[in-house]
C-alpha cells in the first residue's frame, strides 16, 4: 500500500515510516501542506495519515483538496488535540477516521486496513453499478431496435378490413400473438392468428419471421394448407425444441361458399349460426413447429359459409386470464356470453367489455387477442365489390424458350415456367393446371419426339422399367441436334395461357389411338392435355403442338 | 392396425418416383398393413407420370388385397384425378 504521510514532526514521521515498512508500505513523508498537495499532483496514493498541526496551516484545510482528486483515497486523521469540535468538523470535511497521539500503532495498523476495506468495496459496487447502468442502456437500446422492427412489421401485417374485428393486448411491451389478414390474388380471404410459447420478445421474436413468411404466402397465391405446412417446416428448423407457434389459420372462398378452417393448438373456433346456436370447431392438429414435416399433417376442415353469421376464435390468454379472486375467465363464461349476443354492438366489443368487468385491475398474464370474422357481411360486401384485377389493363407476358442437347434432360423447364406464372401473378388453379399440361407436353416432346421411344412399352410392369432404363440411356447421348423450342404467352386480363412447342423428332401421330384403358400404366397424358385446355392444335407431323388455357374462374 | 400414410410432396411428377416406389414398396412388404393412405393435402402440381406411378401402386396393392385411399386434395388437384377417372379406381376423401 503507498501511504502519504502529512506530519511536519521529523521524528514522529520516521517512526510512523518505519512501522508501516514493517507492514510492506510504500511511504512518502511531506512536512508541509503544500509539500503534500505537490505529491499528490505528480503521484497516486491508497492511504493518507494527516496531522492536523502544520507550518504553513491546518491539516483540515487540505481535505477539500484530497475530495477533489479523480482517484479516491481514504483520510485519517493522526492529531494531539483531543478536540470533540475540530473532530466532529474533519468528519464533515470528509476524514475518514480519527485518532488522538500518543498512539498505538497496532491500533493503527488496524483502522488503516478497515478504512482501506471499505473503499475497496465501494469501489468495487461502483464499479458494478457502472457496468449495470451500462448493461441497462444497451438493453435498453436494443430493446428499443427491436421495438421498431417488432412495430414495422406487425403494422404491415393485417390490412384494416372491413367486418374483421380484432382486440389485441400485449402482457408487456412486445406481443407474442400476431393477427394476418388479407386478401390473395384469387379473391379469397385469410385471417390467421398465431400465438407463440410464452410472451414478451421471447415470444415476438418467434412469431415475427413467420407472420412475414406468411403473409408474402398469401400474396402469392398459396392455399391454406400450404401455408400451414410451410410454416411447419420454417419453424420446426428455426426455433428451439420447446418453443412452437399454435395457430389458426381460416380461408374463406366466397366464390364457392366455403371456408377451410385449420386448429393447431389454439382453443375452439366458435361458429355464430344465424339460428343463434353456437358450433365448436377443436384443435386437431399439433401446433407448428412440433412435428417434422414428413410426419406432420394439417387436418383441415371445410365448412359451407350458409348460415354462418359470425366467426368467432382467440387466443388462450382470454379464458385462462385470471381475475383479482383467482378465477379463470374460462371457456364457459366466454360461450355464455356469445349465446347471449345480440348484434347490436360489435361482437369483439361485447366480449371485451365483459372481460373488462370480469378482470377488473388484475395484471394481463398473457397475450390476449380476440378475433370476429363477420362472415354474413363479409359475403354480402364480396358480392356487390367484385374484385378490381379484371378491370385493370394488365398487359401479357410472353418467353420464347429454346434447349438443345444434354441441357433437355437437366433443366427444370417445367418449375422455370411456373415462376414466371407466379411472377405474373396468375390464380392457382390456371397455374397448377398449367403446370400439368406442360409437364405433359414437355416429356411427350422428350420421350416420344426427340428420343422416340415407343409408349407401347409401357403396357406391362417389365415393359415400364424398360421403358424408364432406355429413356435414362437415351437422355446421355443427346446432341446438339436434339432441340426443344417452346412459347408461352399469358395474360392476365383474358386470363389465358397461350402455349406452342416443337421438338426436334420425326413427330407422331398422337390423334391415331387415343382410348386410354382406365386403369393402364400410361397414355393418359395427352387425354389430360385435351381435357385440361380449351384447344388443343397437333401439327403435322406430330413434332408441333399448340394449346390454350383459360382460368375457370 | 398402424396407420400407414404416403404424405406426396407439392409437385407429383416423375422426380418423385424413386422416393415413392420405395415408400410403396415398404409398406406392402409389411404383413400388416391392409389399407395405405396417400396424403393429398399439399400436392399443387400433378402430372401423368404420377398418375402411371399411382395405377402401379393400385395394381401391386390389390393383388395383396390392399386398399388405397387418396385423402385431402386440393380442388385443382382433385379435378386433374376426375379427369383421369381415378375417382372410380381410388376411394378419394
Amino acid at each position: 500500500m503507498r501511504i502519504l504521510i502529512i506530519e511536519d514532526s521529523s521524528l514522529f514521521a520516521e517512526i510512523l515510516e518505519t512501522f508501516l515498512i514493517s507492514k510492506q508500505c510504500e511511504t512518502k513523508i511531506s512536512s508541509s501542506l503544500q509539500a503534500a498537495k505537490d505529491q499528490l499532483i505528480i503521484s497516486s496514493f491508497e492511504f493518507i495519515l494527516l496531522d492536523n498541526h502544520l507550518p504553513d496551516g491546518n491539516g483540515i484545510d487540505i481535505l477539500p483538496f484530497i475530495k477533489s482528486l479523480s482517484c479516491k483515497v481514504p483520510v485519517m486523521m493522526v492529531t494531539a488535540e483531543d478536540n470533540q469540535a475540530l473532530m466532529s468538523e474533519a468528519f464533515e470535511k470528509g476524514v475518514d477516521d480519527f485518532l488522538v497521539k500518543p498512539i498505538s500503532v497496532d491500533l493503527l495498523w488496524q483502522k488503516i486496513q478497515r478504512c482501506r476495506r471499505l473503499y475497496d468495496q465501494s469501489e468495487v459496487v461502483n464499479l458494478q453499478t457502472q457496468e449495470l447502468e451500462n448493461l441497462l442502456n444497451q438493453r435498453k437500446q436494443e430493446e428499443n431496435l427491436a421495438r421498431y422492427v417488432y412495430e414495422y412489421t406487425t403494422a404491415s401485417l393485417s390490412h384494416n378490413t372491413q367486418y374483421v374485428d380484432t382486440y389485441i393486448q400485449s402482457s408487456s411491451s412486445f406481443n407474442g400473438d400476431a393477427f394476418i389478414c388479407n386478401t390473395a390474388p384469387n379473391g379469397n380471404l385469410f385471417a390467421i392468428l398465431a400465438d407463440a410459447t410464452g410472451h414478451g420478445l421471447a415470444a415476438a421474436i418467434s412469431i415475427l419471421p413467420l407472420a412475414s413468411t406468411i403473409k408474402a404466402m398469401i400474396r402469392k397465391g398459396f392455399s391454406l394448407a400450404h401455408i400451414i405446412h410451410e410454416a411447419n417446416k420454417k419453424l420446426n428448423i428455426e426455433l428451439p425444441d420447446n418453443k412452437f407457434v399454435a395457430i389458426i389459420g381460416i380461408e374463406i372462398n366466397f366464390n364457392k361458399r366455403e371456408l377451410q378452417l385449420f386448429n393447431g393448438g389454439m382453443p375452439d373456433v366458435i361458429l355464430l349460426k344465424t339460428d343463434h346456436s353456437l358450433e365448436r370447431y377443436s384443435s386437431r392438429s399439433m401446433a407448428l413447429g412440433i412435428l417434422e414435416p414428413e410426419v406432420f399433417d394439417p387436418k383441415i376442415v371445410v365448412v359451407s359459409l350458409e348460415a354462418i353469421s359470425n366467426l368467432f376464435f382467440f387466443s388462450d390468454g382470454l379464458i385462462e386470464q385470471q381475475n383479482i379472486a383467482g378465477k379463470p375467465f374460462s371457456m364457459h363464461r366466454l360461450l355464455e356470453t356469445l349465446k347471449r349476443y345480440d348484434y347490436k354492438e360489435s361482437l369483439v366489443s361485447c366480449v371485451v367489455n365483459e372481460f373488462t368487468v370480469f378482470n377488473g385491475m388484475a395484471e394481463l398474464l398473457d397475450d390476449l387477442s380476440i378475433c370476429d370474422l363477420q362472415i354474413k357481411s363479409l359475403i354480402d360486401s364480396h358480392v356487390y365489390n367484385k374484385p378490381k384485377l379484371i378491370a385493370a389493363n394488365k398487359g401479357k407476358i410472353t418467353v420464347t424458350l429454346e434447349i438443345e442437347g444434354g441441357l433437355i434432360a437437366s433443366t427444370d423447364v417445367v418449375g422455370y415456367l411456373d415462376g414466371i406464372m407466379r411472377s405474373a401473378d396468375m390464380v392457382g388453379d390456371l397455374r397448377q393446371r398449367a403446370f400439368t399440361v406442360f409437364a405433359e407436353l414437355i416429356n411427350n416432346g422428350i420421350d416420344h419426339g426427340i428420343l422416340n421411344l415407343d409408349s407401347k412399352l409401357k403396357n406391362d410392369f417389365s415393359g415400364f422399367f424398360e421403358y424408364l432404363r432406355l429413356k435414362k440411356a437415351r437422355l446421355t447421348e443427346l446432341g446438339p441436334d436434339d432441340k426443344l423450342s417452346m412459347k408461352f404467352a399469358f395474360c392476365p386480363n383474358t386470363a389465358q395461357i397461350d402455349f406452342e412447342i416443337i421438338d426436334s423428332g420425326q413427330g407422331f401421330d398422337m390423334n391415331k389411338d387415343n382410348s386410354v384403358c382406365i386403369d393402364g400404366l400410361s397414355g393418359r397424358g395427352m387425354d389430360l392435355v385435351k381435357k385440361l385446355c380449351k384447344t388443343v392444335d397437333i401439327v403435322a407431323p406430330g413434332n408441333k403442338i399448340i394449346v390454350n388455357l383459360k382460368s375457370n374462374r | 392396425m398402424s396407420e400407414h400414410v404416403i404424405r406426396i410432396p407439392e409437385r407429383f411428377d416423375f422426380g418423385y418416383h424413386k422416393e415413392f416406389t420405395e415408400q410403396y414398396q415398404r409398406l406392402l412388404a409389411e404383413n400388416n398393413v391392409t389399407e395405405i393412405e396417400l396424403e393429398f393435402s399439399r400436392v399443387g402440381y400433378l402430372d401423368s407420370s404420377a398418375l402411371g406411378m399411382m395405377v402401379l401402386l393400385q395394381k401391386k396393392a390389390k393383388s395383396q388385397n390392399v386398399s388405397i385411399r387418396i385423402r385431402g386434395p386440393k380442388e385443382s388437384t382433385k379435378e386433374i384425378l376426375q379427369i383421369a377417372n381415378f375417382d372410380q379406381l381410388f376411394d378419394i376423401s
